[in-house]
């Protein structure tokens, strides 16, 4: 996974540094809350989803574009974050916190 | 004549209800502002990219070294390496074209990198 990338892991690493550089652009007070959004929208469909199952993937690029071009937008300057997010972000913390 | 007076007068008033700071400007002899900072010191580079890497709960101080790849030594997925990447960046206050960014793997190729840019445009 980490000596060759393929085209496709490329586009969503790609997606993935678009989306953390929206992210830069919002206001300071609500950056932590997007970069949780993002960061757990990522993470779990990565392992939710087989990168081997290439039309998934695709699919889900598109949608994540169409998604990122709305929060793009400078209207955009807070987004929700849900109870799974939170719970996700603080049990990933723990896992290395703890090793 | 009485209206020179009166233009003058009215353009010492508003002189006057400049700003101290500006006025203290205008007095100041005009010289040109340059300055360059000096190139960054290889070893502060690599000091200042590990302090990034620390920052990240997921990479064990202990296996951080430059020579340390950020998927095989560190543990880190592909994604945790993008951002990685963009936290440097933000340090060096520098946009790493993706192309680019994607062929940063180890920390020691981070701090290459940063030792070969050009110093960034400076944001005032």
């Amino acid at each position: 996974m980490s000596a060759r990338h393929s085209g496709l892991q490329k586009e969503v690493l790609a997606l993935y540094r678009r989306a953390l550089r929206m992210v830069r652009t919002k206001p300071a007070a609500t950056r932590d809350k997007f970069h949780l959004f993002v960061r757990y929208s990522f993470k779990t469909q990565a392992t939710t989803f087989s990168p081997r199952k290439v039309s998934t993937v695709e699919h889900l690029i598109r949608k994540g574009r169409k998604q990122l071009e709305t929060y793009e937008s400078p209207a955009v300057k807070d987004c929700w974050v849900s109870r799974e997010m939170r719970e996700w972000s603080a049990a990933e913390r723990g896992r290395h916190t703890a090793k | 004549m009485s209206f020179a007076r009166i233009a003058l007068r009215s353009a010492v008033r508003t002189g006057l209800a400049q700003p101290a700071s500006r006025l203290l400007f205008n007095r100041l002899p005009p010289r040109a502002a340059f300055s360059a900072a000096a190139a960054l010191e290889p070893a502060q580079i690599e000091r200042r990219v590990l302090d990034v890497l620390k920052g990240f709960d997921k990479v064990n101080p202990e296996k951080l070294v430059p020579a340390s790849s950020f998927t095989e030594d560190l543990g880190l997925d592909s994604l945790d390496a993008v951002e990685v990447v963009m936290a440097v960046e933000e340090e060096f206050a520098i946009e790493i074209p993706d192309a680019e960014a994607d062929e940063i793997k180890t920390v020691q190729q981070a701090i290459d990198y940063i030792a070969k840019t050009p110093e960034g445009e400076l944001y005032l």
